[in-house]
């Protein structure tokens, strides 16, 4: 990417830059370059970006496996891809969008807007949230380096006992699985932690925790969801990992171990997993609808409480997965029936969206197109669930396409349209540009038709006895219109890509000849939208007083006793000014990306050669050591991006002494 | 579509500059159209599930009891879950229609929510479940109560093939063993003990049950039963390395008479062949074969008598130095018997049999050239291994063998002894 020089922004107060640009950032003149402050920072803007960056980067690459998939089974007795490849591409498509997709995907979003939602400047602890990034792009990384060091995992997503074994999966493709997600769990338990930390302890004055935004809570209940469910799926991995390059016995059967041991560990992960990848999601689009249909979210509270029977219930829902396990009818039936029981609190939300679309005067532009697509297709996807729901009608059904189908449906149905939807509503807040509407259009038609003609058909192959996991079909079976039409799907689906793509670049070429966004473009609800776009460096000028739900909605309007809604002041007027005088932020650090680089060096070392541990632990302990005792402040006050102030704070986002909030209650 | 057009009207040649100088323009596609053309889709979509006829691993056509008690329970949520879809879908589509905001600048009542409303559609679509439960869990715990019956088949899932110890006399020992083919009287339910030798395998006929996964270390009760005699298709439905895919299986049911002179076939030793072509090809079985295939009767013969010299083949089983360790492989006693081969996804004959003719193959002929193929080549036509000359410790796969095409021809005429 050419580094452009640009005029500093023009700002209204003071003579010190203060907002930040985070594509002009890399251009502000400094005495380091710009490439620097990014692999420093401890910005949770700037985290979030580069989660947004990487995710899509990785969305990519398991799209381009999924294009290999359908390109193989387009046709029947396909020869694109030989038994041997096709299984480390489906396995490898699987682990890269769930877990270098779509739970990167929300932490760019969580990250990026928490802070923001909640009135604070920063997460509680910035360098652990650099190190969660860092972890992650390693760990990923590393996960995919498999691919030229003798072949990616092969044993699926789930990756079965005793298959995953030494003897039946010989090559390192499953020790790349086993040893890459445990690094990119210590990720997400990391930020899982200052997430909570944050949301617990560092809302705004007056932010009770039902005053947060739906997004925040959604956000919430996901970190409490990855700090019980990833220790299970690292103990599953630890196990393996033991068994695969250690010689020991977990999953060996003629030791007398029981598969199933792997499939419960895994699933007590994977179900509350699914449950990881949805909630950021439907976070979002609880804050895209009411902006887009003039109205709050109805019911709240129910919003809010759903959420959390969600993550309650997800735990007690594992083994629908494992229905034809021969786990006894005893346990079939009690997984079934609150299997079916979760779908309640899941309608309730999908009510919940359509009654704030009731009575609106709703604005369809791509944001809400995204979000009301959603609504749409994770319906489809719900109902499919609860049909596998039943433990009979799942004998059937399981290990089908049928599967593949439902999980399409609410993974990008549901996930994935809902970030797009993000991508389209907060772009302005995070750039400070739009992107374009127009192409926003073609590509959410084109991901819709696409969609649905790729995974539609899929339930009817399934109910017609496609099996999973298969890298091709007989010409005699009747699986060969649907796969060829499928595989169609897929192609559009990619051209919708394309086209999301083209917008990024276009837009952001064009963005001087639009105008500016201003603080808030879509006169929303939020304490985010209170703050100029892109989002300066130090969030807000003074820490807002929250009296209510929206709050800054409530700045701008007023209902009076007939419940008509009156303007009482203008977006600007009831936004802050983004003078970032007198605030001093975290400062950076390279640290967190040193520790990070630990990981996979002891990665390698665990799967080569155990020496190759001894210089990756000394990274560790001396990054370690250094974060531990490098100096608070750089003395000559010269790091990072404008707005720091010299005198010494801490790494805490705001000490007592220096917190600025508003004087009075507004409103 | 109608945003972009109308901004090509405007004669913008500058789209996005447009887009927000106009501002964002609604939507206003949801009209009948696309309304007509979705449900075109969703009927073609629905009656293309519906036909079942080519395609042999279907759901949706029962064949049998345990498969019909399935479809029993999941039609009728099929159609709870198609109008829940209906009404949310159509919803949706209505909401986007009715509530859209046009050039209208006004806030709308600002209504926060209902908590009768809520309780009301949270409860609700819990009574609509408990309903279901109650029929899930009688058709589950119905599903699992095997009939009574006397045949007893055990089931084992390899890498790649499926086999059947059958043990009719309830003495805890197989009377029998089979391969690919599960033959099974019609009318009459088989309970089944699925095992696996190796990997986790999932053995499934989808028209008449569900599936039941094989674990290695655990047996899994399940059971079958086909209304009328019939050829019925399963693949293995848990991954399982490289062949997965083409890891495939029949349930022939049978006329109740057929079945017990099956059986009583199935009973009987192979004999040795007086044909010299296939006594060569004997020689070639018990030197090449014998150590992973078994074929009762032969494998423990120390001498394949040679018609040309008035002795025995060279090198007979038990050839020298090797331990005889059949099993590894399918049992071939029978194997003119079955229709299929190398985990079903072969023709042993140039028309597949019919129920009607599965017995006697009566007009049928062997298809020599892919048998030859098959022998000659496995790796080539079912992948085995990444590097078809490696196998692990296990020996799991077909090799190679150094045949030349005359042992190749002798080998397959003794093979076509073997009714």
């Amino acid at each position: 990417m050419a580094i452009i020089e640009q005029e500093p922004l023009a700002l209204p107060v003071g003579d010190r830059p203060t907002g930040s640009s985070p594509i002009g950032v890399l251009t502000r003149p400094r005495t380091t370059t710009g490439w620097r402050s990014w692999v420093s920072t401890v910005d949770h803007k700037r985290i979030g970006i580069m989660y947004g960056i990487g995710s899509i980067f990785f969305f990519l690459v398991g799209g381009f496996e999924a294009l290999l998939i359908r390109a193989q089974l387009a046709t029947p007795d396909g020869t694109l891809l030989s038994a041997d490849v096709y299984n480390q591409v489906y396995t490898m498509h699987g682990v890269t969008m769930v877990f270098l997709v779509i739970m990167p995907m929300a932490a760019a979003f969580a990250n990026y807007l928490l802070p923001l939602q909640i009135g604070a400047r920063d997460v509680a602890f910035p360098r652990l949230n650099a190190l969660s990034f860092w972890i992650w792009l390693f760990g990923s990384i590393f996960f995919n380096t498999a691919w030229i060091l003798g072949g990616g995992a092969d044993g699926g997503w789930f990756n079965y006992a005793p298959n995953s074994g030494v003897i039946f999966s010989p090559g390192h493709g499953i020790d790349f699985y086993a040893v890459g997600l445990q690094i990119v769990g210590i990720a997400s338990l990391v930020s899982a932690m200052n997430l909570i930390v944050t949301v617990l302890n560092m809302r705004a004055p007056g932010m009770g925790l039902m005053r947060m935004p739906v997004f925040t809570w959604m956000i919430l209940v996901v970190q409490f969801l990855l700090l019980f469910a990833v220790p299970v799926i690292t103990v599953a991995l630890f196990l393996l990992m033991f068994d695969r390059l250690f010689g020991a016995n977990f999953f060996n059967v003629s030791e007398g171990a029981d598969p199933l041991l792997w499939q419960h560990l895994f699933w007590i992960f994977g179900h509350p997993e699914v449950y990881i990848l949805i909630l950021p999601a439907f976070g979002i689009v609880s804050e895209v609808i009411p902006t887009f249909s003039r109205k709050p979210i109805y019911g709240y509270p129910f919003m809010v409480f759903s959420g959390i029977v969600i993550g309650f219930m997800g735990w007690g829902v594992w083994a629908h997965h494992m229905f034809a396990s021969g786990i006894g009818p005893l346990s079939v039936m009690a997984f079934s029936l609150s299997t079916m029981f979760i779908a309640v609190p899941t309608g309730v939300k999908i009510l919940n969206w359509m009654a704030t679309m009731w009575g609106g005067k709703i604005e369809f532009n791509t944001a809400m197109l995204f979000a009301v697509g959603l609504v749409a297709m994770f319906t489809i996807g719900g109902l499919s669930g609860v049909t596998h729901a039943l433990g009979p009608a799942d004998t059937q059904q399981t290990d089908t396409y049928y599967i593949v189908a439902h999980f399409h449906y609410v993974l990008f149905g549901g996930a994935l349209l809902g970030f797009f939807s993000g991508f389209f509503f907060w772009w302005p807040k995070v750039f400070g540009h739009f992107l374009s509407e127009r192409l926003g259009k073609w590509q959410f038609w084109a991901s819709l038709i696409g969609f649905n003609l790729t995974f539609g058909p899929m339930h009817i192959l399934g109910l017609q006895g496609m099996s999973r996991r298969i890298y091709t079909y007989g010409d005699d079976q009747g699986f060969s219109l649907w796969n060829l039409v499928a595989t169609i799907g897929a192609f559009i689906i990619a051209i919708s890509v394309l086209i999301f793509l083209a917008n990024v670049v276009i837009s952001y070429r064009g963005r001087h000849d639009q105008p500016a966004p201003g603080p808030d473009p879509w006169d929303a609800r939020s304490l985010e939208w209170m703050v100029p776009s892109p989002t300066p460096e130090h969030n807000f000028d003074v820490v807002p007083v929250v009296t209510q739900n929206d709050e800054y909605w409530f700045r701008k309007y007023q209902i009076d006793e007939h419940e008509n809604v009156t303007r009482i002041a203008s977006s600007e007027e009831a936004a802050q000014a983004g003078d970032g005088t007198g605030v001093h932020l975290p400062s950076p650090s390279y640290w967190p990306l040193l520790v990070a680089l630990a990981l996979p060096i002891i990665g390698y070392a665990v799967i080569y050669n155990l020496w190759l541990a001894v210089p990756g632990a000394l990274l560790l302990v001396a990054s370690m050591y250094g974060w531990a005792f490098e100096p608070v402040d750089d003395p000559d006050g010269g790091h990072g991006a404008g707005g720091h102030d010299d005198h010494g704070g801490d790494d805490r986002s705001d000490s007592h002494a220096e917190i600025k909030t508003e004087e009075t209650p507004v409103g | 579509m109608t945003t972009a057009s109308r901004a090509v009207k405007n004669g913008s040649e500058r789209p996005m500059k447009s887009d927000r100088v106009n501002g964002p323009q609604p939507m206003r596609s949801k009209d009948s159209t696309v309304t007509r053309s979705m449900l075109a889709v969703m009927m073609f979509m629905v009656v293309g599930a519906c036909g079942s006829s080519g395609r042999p691993l279907t759901t949706l056509n029962p064949r049998g009891d345990a498969a019909r008690i399935i479809h029993d329970l999941i039609s009728p949520v099929f159609i709870i879950a198609g109008v829940v879809f209906v009404i949310i879908n159509f919803g949706v589509l209505f909401l986007a229609v009715k509530f859209r905001r046009g050039d209208s600048e006004e806030w709308p009542k600002q209504v926060h929510g209902n908590t009768a409303l809520e309780l009301g559609w949270t409860i609700v679509p819990a009574l609509i479940l408990a309903g279901v439960a109650v029929g899930t869990v009688t058709t589950l715990f119905k599903l699992d109560d095997t009939p009574e019956t006397d045949i007893e088949v055990t089931v084992y899932g390899q890498q790649w093939w499926w086999s059947y110890d059958y043990d009719l006399n309830a003495d805890g020992e197989p009377d029998f063993s089979t391969a690919n083919e599960l033959v099974i009287p019609a009318g009459k339910a088989v309970s089944l003990k699925v095992k696996s030798n190796d990997v986790i395998h999932s053995f499934w006929i989808p028209a008449l049950n569900g599936k039941r996964d094989a674990v290695p270390g655990r047996t899994h009760p399940w059971w079958l039963e086909a209304d009328e005699p019939g050829v019925y298709y399963g693949q293995c439905t848990e991954f399982c390395g490289l062949s997965h895919a083409k890891m495939q299986m029949r349930t022939i049911a049978l006329e109740p008479a057929e079945y017990e002179a099956w059986v009583a076939n199935q009973m009987q030793d192979a004999a040795i062949p007086t044909d010299q072509a296939a006594l060569r090809g004997l020689s070639v079985f018990t030197q090449q074969c014998a150590s992973c295939h078994q074929i009762e009767g032969v494998n423990a013969v120390d001498c394949v008598p040679d018609g040309a010299t008035n002795g025995c083949f060279a090198g007979t089983a038990p050839y020298d130095g090797a331990e005889v360790v059949s099993g590894l492989a399918p049992n071939l006693t029978h194997l003119m018997s079955r229709s299929s081969y190398a985990g079903s996804i072969f023709e042993l004959y140039d028309d597949e049999p019919s129920a009607a003719n599965y017995l006697t193959k009566e007009g049928l002929n062997v298809d020599r050239a892919q048998l030859k193929a098959w022998i000659r080549n496995p790796s080539a036509l079912k992948p085995m291994a990444p590097n078809p000359n490696e196998f692990s410790e296990l020996g799991r796969g077909m090799p190679a063998l150094p045949l030349t095409e005359d042992q190749l021809d002798d080998l397959v005429t003794y093979l076509e002894t073997l009714k």
